[in-house]
């Protein structure tokens, strides 16, 4: 605000930051009715990028949570013995692995124990004796340790011992599963990012759009003294909304996919992937941001190249 | 009020559109800026808005030196002026009220002044019972009225009147010109480029003439000769 110059010119009015405000979100929300086609496609690639990006980011959080606290036990792993080893050196094994510091218990599984299991596995239907012959799996030990972060350390040191044959666990797997799905999401990520840079384009457009139809406004703020932040404010509140909007869609798209899916999915492990895949306020937060800033920023950087002072 | 001197503002494409012009407009006066098309009358006016800058010499509005103010600068010049043009650039899908209190909103007026300045400029301009009147259900005068009203608003020291009639009937051409003396009878500093000869000599203000970007008369109570318009 400029110092009183004596007149009671507008100048001296005083500057009201909250009319301003209203202002922007005004003239932002008459722009966004003006352009409706054009605003209704800005708004859903918005949400667009913003639901593949919460979708995959859930799918991860999703499938970790359900794999790691509620599906398989990592603190498990077990340990196969090589098809020579005898009861006699499977149970002097056992004794010998109690020792270890970073083992609970050690419990010693009977070869036929072990095709008894496979058998349940496949079911009365398929006779896996009859089919191969003979019992071809080796006795085995099924180890529990302290905690999943001791599993890797302890198959390692199993690994060196000269009877063991092979060490499997759940947590090898887990993380081959989670790798995988970092990997899909970051393509998830780099086709969010091609979707972002079309969003960029379409609320560029949208401004330019808005600009063209707002130069008999814009010549009148520039002429009764508005600064070029005041001109530009409009635009940018428009970007703004653009990413309110599209960021509640992306969220109501997600969420109505997620309730139509446990809808329709039975018990498993997708629905224990998808349960786990609740929308909570960190996410929310942060996909909302998202929307948020794409809008803004897009809106920022076409108000900047496209309004100059005057 | 305003003083030129010695300006000159060459846009690059033939001949300059003003060549050393020196001109002082005290406060509260009534200026008529006469001269055929091309003349020089729309750079002169939009030197003292900043939309032009000269290419050579200095311009003072308000005591403010235009030429070397700094462009944040130039927004709190133009709240001390008030414009009115030919194509008077009312907001089509606003009320009378809207586009008037527009000019304010811009600047961050409190909506206290909103309240207070909208219907006194309409009032000023005998629009305020057509407030909530579209543009399209008014005549052409009745607009440019509206438009007077918004450069009222700002409560200006000056007000620049580019061919304000330039689209209007004698009757509403010459109902403009009185608010424009009106209003420069209560100390708004009054510009206004013409080419109406009947309006400049039916009112006889102070004349300034511009041919080929010169001034080449400057008359107090002055005439506009029909074959130079």
């Amino acid at each position: 605000m400029v110092a009183s110059c004596g007149t009671n010119c507008v100048g001296c009015f005083g500057v009201s930051w909250l009319s301003l405000l209203a202002f922007f979100l005004t003239e932002a929300w008459i722009n966004l009715r003006r352009h409706g086609v054009a605003t209704l496609a800005t708004v859903l690639t918005v949400a667009l990028v913003v639901s593949l990006w919460g979708a995959f980011a859930l799918l991860v959080k999703g499938a970790q949570r359900w794999l790691i606290w509620e599906g398989a036990k990592l603190e498990r792993l077990c340990v196969f013995l090589r098809p020579q080893a005898d009861e006699q050196v499977a149970r002097r094994l056992q004794t010998q692995l109690r020792k270890l510091p970073q083992v609970v218990a050690v419990r010693f599984v009977h070869r036929d124990e072990g095709l008894r299991r496979l058998q349940q596995l496949f079911g009365d239907s398929v006779p896996l004796k009859d089919l191969i012959g003979h019992n071809p799996l080796p006795h085995a030990l099924e180890v529990t340790c302290r905690s999943p972060q001791h599993v890797a350390r302890c198959a390692a040191i199993l690994r060196k011992m000269p009877d063991v044959d092979e060490v499997a666990y759940p947590a090898a797997a887990v993380e081959r599963f989670v790798r995988l799905l970092r990997q899909v999401r970051w393509g998830a990520n780099v086709f969010s990012l091609l979707l972002a840079i079309v969003a960029f384009a379409l609320i560029h457009n949208a401004i330019r759009l808005s600009l063209y139809g707002r130069r008999n406004e814009i010549r009148i703020m520039q002429l009764v003294g508005a600064t070029v932040w005041t001109v530009r404010s409009p635009f940018i509140a428009e970007g703004f909304l653009y990413g309110v909007f599209g960021g509640l869609m992306a969220l109501a798209m997600l969420a109505g996919l997620r309730w139509l899916g446990l809808q329709t999915l039975e018990a498993g492990y997708l629905r224990g992937t998808l349960e786990a895949m609740a929308m909570d306020a960190d996410f929310i937060q942060r996909a909302f941001a998202l929307a948020v800033g794409l809008g803004t920023v897009s809106a920022t950087i076409a108000a900047l190249q496209l309004v100059k002072p005057q | 009020m305003v003083v030129l001197r010695d300006v000159t503002v060459d846009y690059g494409n033939g001949a300059p559109a003003l060549q050393r012009v020196n001109l002082t407009v005290e406060k509260s006066e009534f200026v008529f800026v006469v001269g055929p098309t091309g003349a020089g009358k729309s750079t002169l006016l939009k030197l003292l808005t900043r939309e032009v800058i000269p290419t050579e010499g200095q311009v003072w509005v308000a005591g403010r030196e235009v030429t070397q103010m700094k462009l944040s600068q130039v927004p709190h010049l133009r709240r001390l002026i008030g414009t009115v043009f030919q194509d008077i650039l009312l907001l089509p899908d606003r009320t009378v009220w809207e586009n008037v209190a527009f000019a304010l909103r811009v600047t961050g007026a409190s909506s206290a002044t909103v309240l207070r300045e909208v219907p006194r400029a309409l009032e000023m301009v005998g629009m305020l019972p057509k407030a909530k009147a579209f543009p399209r259900e008014l005549s052409g005068g009745e607009k440019q009225k509206v438009a007077l009203a918004r450069a009222l608003v700002i409560r200006p020291l000056l007000l620049l009147a580019d061919e304000p009639t330039g689209n209007l009937d004698p009757v509403a051409s010459q109902e403009i010109v009185e608010l424009l003396l009106r209003i420069n009878r209560q100390g708004t500093t009054v510009l206004m480029a013409t080419h109406d000869w009947t309006l400049v000599n039916a009112y006889r203000q102070r004349v300034v003439e511009l041919q080929d970007g010169r001034i080449v008369r400057d008359e107090l109570r002055g005439v506009f000769r029909r074959e130079l318009a």
